[in-house]
């Protein structure tokens, strides 16, 4: 590990200046993934900033409409143990608490892991499916963005030169709708998913799906939101025939790489099962709700 | 369960804390990485990012020049080593071949290969040494796989070897990967096999995999200015270490002291040295300041010794009434960089659980582009097994018999001779079968759609080797065990029971103690299901040597007669008038007055080694849309002679297991093309976690060994030896699928059922 | 007398036997004995005066690293097998 520059800035106002002197610049919040690539030489930088002392990076409140603010340095834990996430966005608890293990959950930031831009990062699909979207802030402003726009590839984000992530914007679930995620890792725990799924169902009076959302990970070079699921399953009755369907759609839309972690049939036969399987899952906890 | 019935102990068979646990369990225990000595500096290792490639130069100068570099080592530093064979225990090393994998010379053989050593006054001012030195390399192609290294136009790893048989001869007239290949065969294999009525014949293969250890290597070596060299370091055996440093670096063993720390498992991977004979090099040229080194965990997986990846075939034919008349088979094994696998080894335990007269097993032991192997556990049984027991089970299958009534139908017993034409003494595999079928589990039906079971019996051979103890009497009673087998899985506590049950004494009262080099005398490694067993008949011919002295000294004490003397429970009494009688803690109080100290001794080469058997049952679930595959139930069934520590017998069975089930299910090394380790993590490498295992049952059979007074047969390793092939044939059983390569990974099961390769 | 059990690799030496029966009272005896009815199997057990170190000798079914001088019981069964390591 080379050495480098730390620095810990008490607000975006104090963040910002560190950002414009031309030095390579990382952003550190729970570390789990930075010190790691840090220490075994896939990252470098010249200047770490830690952004944990930064209020209104570690707050999460629900607005009066609704919505929940997510800053990007809370940690997972802290998302998967607040009350009201637990109740109103389960799909999001799904996820923040398959982050790694307690220890990991208990630093890792939900703005990390969709920073880390992973293609297989748990966040991502659930977010995606809820309809999340993303704020990003420089010295010029804010500026926002759904999240299945951030992401360029592995590893690459929009995030421009001198720009972060400050806040996760979840819309407030409509009523008679669910959403689940899952994921599929060899083992049960301590594992990177071989593929990830999300799916997001809202229910009109009659039982039938006003409105469907499904996202895939692990399976492209970015998460993936698997719009012509969305429009088969839209106006449909649930079933687990159209379920099928809509699976089929998603293993169609995966561009899956065989590596280390799993291989092309593997994974897109596992975005056709985990998408069946959440998509049961959404129906349910919609059901649950209406 | 007791299948003999058991004299009574006071301690054998108890389950008390073991004497290292609290230090264990309070952080206090010392570990090599503990250690800090003033004036400290920091070693790092170079490695090949090649797989196959010559050296062309190697330049250290700018390196060297790095304010806070204190030294640097290439093989150029190595005290030249002929080509020497050196005895480690029983593993026959190579010395010059030893030298070239701790530091290549002109060639890397594999991802990870040593090449050169840095010491600075920083870790991270190492490191970046590390990054000044310029080595040319011209990149070879590797060869990777045991079937592709076997083919006549293979790349070579060492263009000057020649197939030899295990007497040295050479047998082929080519350069070869095949460093050695041996047959082992008895009967009339094809008259058998023209008179079954049931022949199966099946090719498997196994990935490499590595013991997976908690604690990386490391190493603190200081080179006093005396000349001698003093080692702190984390091994199996501290006189191993000892011999391979004095030979790698030309001294005499007593230039060497050798400190064993405490030890994060070893399972035989930590026997050979590794950094050693570095940092003790990097010492001397740092003009003696104490050099430290540590492996990062992608150095563990890269670097040191995992076991063998192979390719085995066997055939196997039995007769309509289920007995096995004659067995073929094919065993390739991987050896790694240099030669050495334990393809004999697993040749001699397939057989084992069976009376067969008839078979013809071809072994090669062939090097390839990987890590040199190192000992794993029972090494080279558990790959012969799966391959075996997955053949046994498609027999039972074929002739619709129950499966442990087949092992037991033509199980191996007193008498029977094995491959190797060595008569087995007394063993307990029958007993396992019939425990096994005994067994609430097996009693139990497994029901549900995608659910199986599975069983398979295994063998290990356990080893003797030699043993040292020493026992000193303190003033108030209790007793300094002094030993020289770092404390793996729990002997501090197994001796010290054996030399409390021996003497009449609490448990308590024993003060284990595991001594350096210069302090006890000989000790082979804590390996080979060993120590329990051949330092436990130390311990009880050291305990006799007490008994002795005590009775001497009663004598006096009491103005008797020796001869009207004898040592009963803790004490010495008169034959004649057992009233009159003196303990051990009087004894010991007056020893002072009645001669000084009263230390015993014992030192040996262990005779009777009790061979051990295991035979295990497994119920899994499979999900067929993922692939993933459930433990449900597992029972292992084992004979331990007789269990010292029911617990520690119990966490060894459980131990073996669970290494057993992540070889079957996950573990593998994953090589690219260019032949980079691409898995070199615990990420990527899977070992199971505790919420992958279920609780592992265990049964306990006592078939005591009649060699060893207390009946101690070793337990270290055999459990490892069935579980790929219980699982395997578990698998079969519920989802109708036969695997024949592990790991039998959710990936491979989705390929399996829903075809093709690639999607 | 004592028998010498052969591994496949020395039967051909020794007109195809799988064991020979030989005089001796020691290893080292045995091993020469051997040697008059297979001519040149000592100089492959034997390297430097010891048994060759990746070969192991069972006496009765004890297996270890014995010397030349190991006293051989009239009658023992002595084997030739490759040696071993555990972990």
């Amino acid at each position: 590990m080379r050495a480098f520059d730390y620095a810990a800035p008490r607000s975006l106002d104090e963040t910002f200046p560190l950002l414009a002197d031309g030095r390579r610049v990382r952003f550190l919040a729970g570390g789990t993934d930075i010190i790691v690539q840090l220490r075994e030489g896939r990252a470098e930088c010249d200047l770490l900033v830690d952004l944990k002392r930064i209020p209104e990076l570690r707050r999460i409140e629900i607005r009066p409409d609704g919505t929940l603010a997510i800053g990007a340095a809370v940690p997972c834990a802290e998302v998967y143990e607040h009350p009201e996430v637990r109740r109103r966005w389960p799909a999001l608890v799904d996820a923040a608490s398959l982050i790694g293990g307690i220890q990991i959950q208990s630093r890792a930031s939900l703005g990390g892991n969709i920073c880390n831009a992973s293609p297989a990062a748990d966040s991502v699909p659930a977010l995606i499916v809820l309809g999340a979207r993303l704020v990003l802030a420089s010295a010029r402003g804010e500026r926002e963005l759904p999240i299945e726009g951030f992401f360029r590839g592995p590893g690459q984000t929009v995030l421009q030169p001198g720009e972060l992530l400050v806040r996760i914007e979840v819309p407030p679930l409509p009523p008679c709708s669910g959403a689940r995620f899952l994921r599929f890792i060899p083992r049960n725990e301590m594992d990177i998913a071989v593929a990830n799924a999300a799916a997001f169902l809202r229910l009109d009076d009659d039982g039938r799906i006003a409105q469907a959302r499904v996202a895939l990970g692990a399976v492209a070079p970015t998460p993936l939101l698997v719009a012509e699921a969305g429009e088969l399953l839209a106006g449909q009755q649930p079933n687990d025939e159209l379920f099928a369907r809509a699976g089929e759609l998603a293993a169609a839309a995966a561009r899956p790489i065989t590596d280390v972690r799993g291989s092309v049939l593997q994974r897109r036969h596992l975005a056709r099962v985990l998408t069946v399987r959440a998509l049961r899952g959404a129906l349910a906890r919609a059901q649950e709700g209406s | 369960m007791t299948t003999i019935e058991r004299p009574r102990y006071q301690v054998i068979g108890t389950r008390p804390i073991r004497p290292d646990g609290v230090e264990k369990v309070t952080g206090r225990a010392l570990y090599g990485a503990d250690v800090r000595l003033p004036g400290t500096i920091y070693g790092r290792v170079l490695r090949s990012p090649h797989a196959h490639a010559r050296i062309l130069r190697i330049d250290t100068s700018a390196a060297e020049r790095m304010p806070g570099v204190l030294a640097v080592v290439t093989h150029r530093d190595l005290p030249a080593v002929a080509d020497g064979i050196q005895n480690l225990g029983e593993t026959a090393v190579n010395v010059r071949e030893l030298a070239a994998n701790l530091l290549a010379d002109d060639k890397v053989l594999y991802h990870g290969h040593a090449v050169a050593a840095v010491a600075a006054v920083s870790p991270h001012l190492a490191e970046e040494a590390l990054g000044a030195i310029t080595v040319e390399y011209e990149v070879l192609p590797p060869v990777l796989d045991v079937r592709e290294a076997m083919r006549e136009d293979a790349p070579l790893l060492d263009e000057s070897r020649r197939t030899k048989n295990i007497a040295g001869q050479v047998v082929g007239e080519r350069p070869s990967n095949i460093a050695m290949h041996h047959r082992f065969e008895a009967g009339d294999v094809e008259a058998a096999f023209a008179k079954a009525s049931v022949v199966i014949e099946r090719e498997f293969r196994t990935k490499m995999v590595h013991q997976g250890y908690i604690e990386p290597q490391n190493a603190t070596a200081v080179w006093n200015q005396d000349g001698t060299v003093t080692i702190w370091t984390s091994t199996q055996g501290a006189f191993a270490v000892r011999g391979q440093v004095a030979e790698l670096l030309r001294l005499p063993v007593s230039k060497v002291r050798v400190v064993p720390m405490e030890i994060g498992g070893g399972f035989g991977g930590k026997i050979p040295v590794y950094l050693e004979p570095l940092a003790a090099l990097l010492s001397r040229k740092a003009g003696g300041r104490p050099v430290k080194m540590t492996m990062s965990r992608t150095e563990v997986f890269q670097a040191t010794g995992p076991t063998s990846g192979t390719w085995i075939r066997v055939k196997a034919g039995a007769d309509a009434e289920g007995r096995l008349l004659a067995v073929e088979a094919e065993l390739c094994y991987e050896a790694g960089a240099f030669p050495g696998s334990s393809v004999n080894a697993g040749a001699m335990c397939m057989l084992a659980p069976y009376d067969v007269e008839n078979f013809r097993i071809d072994t090669y032991d062939v090097v390839v582009n990987k890590p040199k192997t190192a000992a794993y556990r029972a090494p080279g049984a558990p790959a012969a097994a799966f391959a075996m027991e997955s053949v046994v089970d498609e027999l039972c299958r074929a002739l619709k018999m129950d499966p442990l009534a087949f092992r037991l139908k033509n199980s191996s017993r007193e008498g029977t001779r094995q491959v190797s034409g060595v008569p087995f003494p007394r063993i307990g595999h029958e007993e396992c079968v019939r425990a096994a079928m005994e067994s609430d589990h097996y009693r139990s039906p497994i029901e549900g759609p995608n659910r199986g079971r599975g069983v398979a019996s295994g063998f290990w051979f356990n080893g003797g080797m030699q043993s040292t103890v020493l026992v000193a009497v303190n003033p108030d009673g209790t007793v300094n065990l002094i030993e020289g087998n770092t404390d793996i899985g729990g002997t501090r506590a197994s001796l010290a029971m054996q030399l409390a049950e021996a003497l009449g004494i609490p448990y308590e009262d024993v003060k284990p103690f595991v001594a350096d080099t210069d302090s006890i005398g000989h000790n082979d490694v804590t390996g080979g299901s060993r120590t329990t067993f051949a330092t436990g008949l130390a311990v009880y011919e050291a305990a006799m040597d007490i008994r002795r002295q005590m009775v001497a000294r009663a004598a006096r004490i009491l103005n008797l007669p020796e001869e009207d003397l004898e040592y009963v429970d803790g004490g010495v009494q008169s034959k004649s008038d057992p009233s009159k009688r003196i303990g051990f803690k009087e004894i010991a109080r007056q020893q002072a007055r009645t001669g000084g100290p009263i230390t015993g001794k014992a030192s040996l080469v262990a005779r009777g080694v009790g061979p051990a058997f295991s035979t295990q049952i497994v119920d899994v679930e499979v999900d067929p849309e993922t692939g993933k595959v459930t433990i449900l139930r597992y029972t292992v069934v084992q004979d331990a002679g007789r269990a010292i520590h029911p617990s520690y017998v119990e966490g060894q069975m459980q131990g073996g297991v669970a290494q057993g089930i992540g070889w079957a299910l996950h573990e593998e090394y994953c090589y690219d093309e260019q032949g980079h380790l691409l898995n070199a993590n615990f990420l990527d490498y899977r070992i199971p976690t505790a919420l992958d295992l279920p609780p592992i049952e265990t049964v306990i059979v006592e078939v005591p060994n009649p060699a060893h007074p207390f009946g101690v047969r070793g337990v270290g390793e055999v459990s490892i030896v069935p579980p790929l092939a219980a699982i395997a044939n578990a698998i079969y059983d519920a989802i109708g699928v036969r695997f024949t390569d592990l790991p039998i990974s959710p990936r491979r099961i989705v390929e399996a059922l829903y075809g093709g390769k690639e999607g | 007398m004592p028998t010498v059990r052969l591994p496949a690799l020395f039967r051909e030496r020794c007109g195809g036997a799988t064991a020979v029966t030989v005089e001796g009272s020691t290893l080292g005896e045995v091993l020469l004995a051997l040697d008059r009815r297979c001519p040149g199997i000592f100089e492959l057990l034997v390297e430097g005066g010891s048994i060759r170190p990746e070969l192991a000798v069972a006496i009765d079914g004890e297996t270890g690293s014995y010397l030349l001088d190991e006293p051989v019981p009239p009658g023992a069964e002595i084997a030739i097998l490759p040696a071993i390591a555990g972990g």
